[in-house]
């Protein structure tokens, strides 16, 4: 309670309910703040946010250490936010790295690989609400449907069965958005069944969401293509995909080929229609694209890419290892050095908002790759068609 | 906390019925009063499962309804509604949920419209035992000018709201958002002012919109006050720490109802023909 008074029998408080973080990740206008707006919030909230995690975390407080930052330079906000610390996402596969009591955290979230360790993340209810509100603001970036206004076909399993890997849960999660389908029962995709419900949800809806990991949306287009029966769309259906860009072969996945063939066999009105989200299981932010297919950072998020060696901090626009400093984790530091490979770009993005865009070339996965495919992507940096 | 649900369905005059979802905890309520919870316009049960399980995690038996010619679960469709519409819904939940507790008077829980009507019922029903309202209207001409029967029934004037609340002696407590574009803030205190037959409280969000749920900080916020109001009004003023559902107990709740909602009527566990 911040204020209380009383008036005649009436007893008034004020309460204070809610800090500029959550009042920005649950507004309608977090896109469309100017750059100096974006840049001055995402000032205010990191270094809030590292302040919060030098003091509550041990582990990232020895970082900080090590790396002789001075904390209080931080808050004055002498030292520059590229030079707040890192913690390469390798290491959440090997230290458990926590800002909040074991208590506090609610959901353990593991990473989805199949070999070897895999990285574990605890949530606290803060942190997994905000999680959800970047993917209600990113859902902005396409449309602002109401809740029964589209219905969502889900190639994915539902929350229970996801369990605590992290893409599957997270997209699940749209069923606490939109009414949805989900179409992996028991591990098995349920390719035909999924095709049914995009046919009689057209009939039924004003619009379909289809959204799954790119290896599952292909395998649902090329089963449509194979059965010779054709879905007319137009615009009344749009395909978002998140998770990695490789077949269960190991193939990847060549976005512009797939994109086109999902608009010709779905008869989409325009490949604006097709999206995808970027994030990871370290990262507490949602990454949407616009219809420009340019994945937008919020503004508690500070991108930027940074060498492999040393991991220093990267001009705008210079291919690198991805990393980011999301203020929206509370019970972990968020601030990372990623295994993607990428360009953060600030400005004017073709769909009219201005704003920092991140694109993902490819990941690594050794020290020795990272050297190699960094040299090989800025010789060919602007010509590639970045997933 | 286990907590247990069921679906009714209330039967009204004229073949009318509206349907309604109670969640209790299955050790027994702790709270004798029992709640309603009424949601806001164009909104449906399930939106107000976040307070219905609050409520229920901390001993209270929490009833919701949808209302008559409304979305939802009851009988009609949306463009007949009228707030009488409302009031009789809201007034069936309240004597069937009395009348499944020995006759004893309920709590009501509204949002936003179902405020104004709570107002009204308090005002005519000694089965109400108080109210506390989010975002709660007091002048419908301001906020909601196209409800049919809201010059004709007396809905719409701000000394309507004011005379009624004059004649409930009813505890009210209502939780007003700072930045709400719908609900003004001095024309609520006006009108508890004006309106204080009873114990009166006027609680304010600050920085927050006509739509708690849209920022969980805020939600989260309401949710413990509210229920906090709630458990100390049904214990005559005792002091009680809220216990908070979990994350994982809330998105379950969340996800169970969507489900029974989408797959209306035939997958719903309904216990046919109760009536108040």
């Amino acid at each position: 309670v911040i204020a209380a008074r009383a008036s005649r029998e009436v007893i008034e408080t004020m309460i204070e309910a809610t800090g500029e973080l959550d009042y920005l990740i649950s507004s309608d206008t977090c896109f469309e703040l100017s750059l100096d707006e974006q840049r001055a919030f995402r000032e205010r909230s990191v270094r809030a946010a590292f302040a919060w995690h030098v003091a509550a975390c041990p582990v990232y407080r020895r970082l900080v250490v090590q790396r002789g930052i001075d904390p209080a330079g931080v808050a004055s906000g002498e030292i520059a936010l590229d030079a707040v610390p890192v913690i390469p996402t390798s290491a959440f596969k090997r230290t458990a790295i926590r800002s909040v009591p074991p208590d506090d955290v609610v959901m353990l979230s593991r990473s989805s690989g199949t070999r070897g360790p895999v990285s574990t993340v605890g949530r606290d209810r803060t942190s997994l609400e905000r999680l959800l509100g970047s993917v209600r603001a990113g859902t902005s970036l396409i449309h602002a449907w109401d809740e029964d206004e589209i219905e969502m076909v889900h190639l994915g399993p539902d929350r229970a069965e996801a369990g605590e890997i992290w893409f599957p849960y997270v997209m699940s999660l749209v069923e606490l958005l939109h009414p949805t389908r989900h179409r992996l029962v028991g591990g098995a995709f349920e390719v035909d069944a999924a095709i049914a419900d995009v046919r009689s949800l057209l009939d039924e809806r004003a619009h379909v969401g289809v959204i799954g990991p790119p290896f599952l949306v292909a395998a649902l287009i090329q089963r449509i293509a194979e059965r010779k029966q054709a879905i007319r769309a137009g615009d009344r259906l749009t395909v978002v995909t998140a998770g990695g860009w490789k077949r269960f072969t190991g193939e990847q996945i060549e976005r512009g080929e797939f994109e086109a063939r999902i608009c010709e066999v779905l008869q989409l009105s325009g490949a604006a229609q097709v999206r995808d989200a970027f994030n990871q299981v370290e990262l507490n932010t949602v990454c949407m694209e616009c219809r420009a297919h340019r994945k937008h950072v919020p503004a508690w998020v500070h991108a930027t890419t940074r060498e492999p060696d040393g991991f220093a901090a990267l001009p705008r626009g210079e291919v690198g290892l991805l990393s980011f400093l999301d203020a929206s984790a509370r019970s972990y530091p968020a601030f990372l050095v990623t295994d993607d490979v990428g360009v953060v770009e600030e400005g004017l993005c073709g769909c009219g908002r201005v704003g920092t865009t991140v694109a993902i070339h490819r990941r690594l996965t050794t020290r020795a790759q990272r050297g190699c495919a960094l040299a090989i992507d800025r010789r060919t940096a602007g010509s590639e068609a970045a997933p | 906390v286990k907590i247990d649900f069921e679906a009714h369905r209330v039967e009204l005059a004229a073949g009318r019925h509206v349907g309604m979802w109670s969640l209790r905890p299955a050790s027994g309520p702790s709270f004798a009063t029992p709640l309603v919870v009424a949601s806001g316009f164009g909104r449906r049960m399930h939106h107000a499962g976040p307070i219905a399980l609050y409520a229920a995690h901390n001993g209270f038996v929490a009833h919701r309804y949808d209302p008559v010619n409304h979305v939802g679960m009851s009988h009609g469709e949306m463009a007949d509604f009228t707030m009488t519409d409302g009031l009789d819904s809201l007034r069936a939940a309240v004597d069937w949920a009395s009348a499944r507790s020995a006759g004893r008077p309920v709590g009501v829980l509204a949002t936003s419209l179902a405020a104004r009507v709570a107002y009204r019922l308090a005002s005519k029903s000694d089965r109400v035992a108080f109210v506390v309202t989010a975002v709660g209207v007091v002048h419908l001409r301001r906020t909601q000018r196209f409800v049919r029967d809201a010059h004709a029934a007396g809905w719409y004037p701000l000394d309507h709201t004011v005379s009624e609340l004059a004649r409930a002696p009813q505890p009210i407590v209502n939780f007003l958002a700072e930045e709400d574009t719908w609900v003004d803030a001095a024309e609520v205190r006006d009108a508890f002012t004006r309106g204080s037959s009873g114990p009166r409280e006027v609680h304010t969000l600050a920085r927050s919109k006509h739509d708690f749920a849209r920022n969980p900080a805020v939600a989260r916020t309401f949710l413990v006050r509210a229920t906090e109001a709630a458990m100390a009004l049904a214990s005559r003023g005792e002091a009680t720490e809220v216990r908070e559902p979990t994350f994982d107990a809330l998105t379950e709740q969340a996800i169970f109802e969507r489900r029974i909602g989408r797959a209306r009527p035939a997958a719903s566990p309904m216990i046919e023909g109760d009536s108040p």
